[in-house]
């Protein structure tokens, strides 16, 4: 570590973030460096300062009340049920056709056994994703497919996929990058037609499990009126969010699935 | 080999989950005893105001300050204390009982804040560059706005200036210093907060920071904590405000 690299994180170093092997190496710079030295504990007393002295307000006591009285008003919510339902039920069972009940079996058992292990990360990351698609944020990069991957790939640590490259009709707007479940993600926002379909990546918590744990077939997680359509492959969980009214999304999901 | 009945119940049924540890599986209304079901509701709900009560709203007077220097009026910052205790409490279940609330709830926050910002048309805080009066080079060389703070500005530092510098900072640096600075909340936690990559945090935060540093500075010269004469910097060149000050002194203004 010279100066410049010191220099270029005092704050971090500050801050206390670094891991400690990291800040060894810093402090051990800063024993030898005067002018490093000077720099950490001016910016530090700087920071010390504005934390001490800032002033403090408390929430008035009539604010209080309002507030009290606002929430004692609010009808308690009835406990929410996510429904979960695995996504070959939507109206694909009927008596013809042995040969698709036969991978229908398949189908649900293998997602059986794969949900188990993280159905509470997908579900989490759905409902993100459900939120993400009804707060319209601003995208942080557009243009086309390859300078959006482009962008979003030297940004997060796991292989973003576009899943609807090439699809006719499903164009893609631009993307951000964000937060889901803890973790750097991204947000793809598409146009179905003219409805919007927003789709959620983030890499699964579960590194280092076996390759066929780390894949999960498409369910769909209701919630607040709206489907998220979610997969996981490769070890990267993706949730599809459309329009509440949009039939097309299981469509839509399963030309994206390819195990 | 066909299964047909765990065909049916696979496919056919929705598989039911309940969100969040929290609800226990006496607030979920039974059916069958319609009686023992009222009796069930209403402790249910009573157990859970009274959880939001003790979990949640014990943090209403830090997500109160933050949110007035968030909004700069302590009506709208009534306001949106009070969306947020209202998402809070419709969404309760979807909170983790014992996890990080004080975090949920300043995403909430974050997020009503920014939400309600974006509806303005117009931005009465796009400060760039090019209004700054000097360098931040300037500002940190400057020894006597470091040193034996006792005697010098940061010792001086009046609460009134601070919060001044944070609320003129333009949103994107004002929340990440709110939350790091007046919250002590880590990068991870900034980074879940504002829905952004902890790389966006650290940067954010920094230019926050340093923009501060430059506006307190340029109040220390203005009330002349720190003398003219020593706002100057290696080349010799004076800040702005410096030399303003300078011309009204000799009295050529």
């Amino acid at each position: 570590m010279n100066c410049f690299d010191i220099q270029k994180s005092l704050h971090v170093f500050i801050d206390g973030e670094y891991a400690e092997t990291e800040r060894h190496e810093v402090e051990t710079h800063l024993d030898a460096c005067p002018q490093c030295r000077r720099r950490v504990d001016r910016e530090s007393t700087f920071i010390g300062a504005v934390r001490a002295h800032a002033p403090v307000e408390s929430m008035p006591p009539s604010a209080a009340q309002r507030l009290f009285a606002v929430i004692a008003a609010e009808p308690a919510p009835a406990p929410v049920i996510v429904a979960q339902r695995s996504w070959w039920g939507r109206g694909l069972i009927s008596p013809r056709g042995l040969a698709l009940a036969a991978t229908v079996i398949v189908g649900v058992g293998f997602g059986l056994v794969a949900a188990r292990g993280g159905a509470d990360d997908t579900e989490r990351i759905a409902t993100e994703a459900i939120a993400s698609h009804t707060r319209s944020s601003p995208m942080e990069v557009r243009g086309s497919s390859r300078q959006v991957l482009a962008y979003l790939a030297a940004n997060v640590p796991f292989e973003v996929e576009l899943p609807f490259d090439g699809q006719a009709d499903v164009r893609l707007v631009g993307a951000r990058l964000t937060r889901v479940d803890g973790r750097d993600a991204v947000l793809l926002h598409y146009l179905a037609g003219r409805e919007p379909l927003t789709v959620v990546q983030v890499a699964s918590r579960d590194a280092g499990t076996p390759p066929a744990a780390t894949t999960e077939e498409p369910r769909v997680y209701s919630e607040n009126g709206f489907d998220a359509v979610t997969y996981r492959r490769r070890g990267v969980v993706s949730s599809f969010v459309g329009s509440g009214r949009d039939g097309r999304l299981p469509a839509l999901v399963r030309a994206a699935w390819r195990p | 080999m066909l299964d047909t009945q765990r065909v049916d119940n696979g496919i056919n049924q929705s598989i039911h989950t309940v969100v969040g540890s929290a609800l226990t599986p006496s607030s979920l209304v039974s059916s069958e005893n319609k009686e023992g079901a009222m009796g069930n509701g209403k402790a249910a709900e009573a157990e859970m105001r009274k959880s939001f009560e003790t979990e949640a709203l014990v943090h209403m007077h830090v997500l109160y300050n933050s949110a007035l220097y968030l909004t700069r009026d302590p009506t709208k910052a009534e306001d949106i204390v009070q969306e947020t205790f209202l998402k809070a409490f419709r969404f309760w279940h979807r909170y983790e009982r014992g996890t990080n609330c004080k975090a949920w709830l300043f995403r909430i926050l974050t997020n009503t804040f920014i939400n309600r910002n974006r509806r303005k048309q117009h931005q009465q805080e796009s400060m760039d560059a090019t209004e700054r009066d000097y360098s931040s080079a300037l500002v940190s060389e400057n020894s006597s706005f470091y040193e034996s703070p006792e005697s010098t500005y940061l010792g001086q530092l009046f609460p009134q200036h601070i919060r001044d510098a944070i609320e003129s900072l333009p949103e994107n640096f004002r929340v990440p210093v709110v939350l790091a600075d007046l919250n002590d909340f880590s990068y991870k936690e900034i980074a879940d907060i504002m829905e952004c990559p902890v790389g966006t945090v650290m940067s954010r935060l920094f230019r926050g920071r340093k923009r501060l540093q430059e506006l307190l500075f340029d109040h220390a010269v203005e009330t002349g904590i720190i003398r003219v004469e020593d706002a100057r910097d290696e080349e010799g060149t004076v800040s702005l405000e410096a030399y303003r000050e300078r011309r009204k002194v000799v009295g050529l203004d």
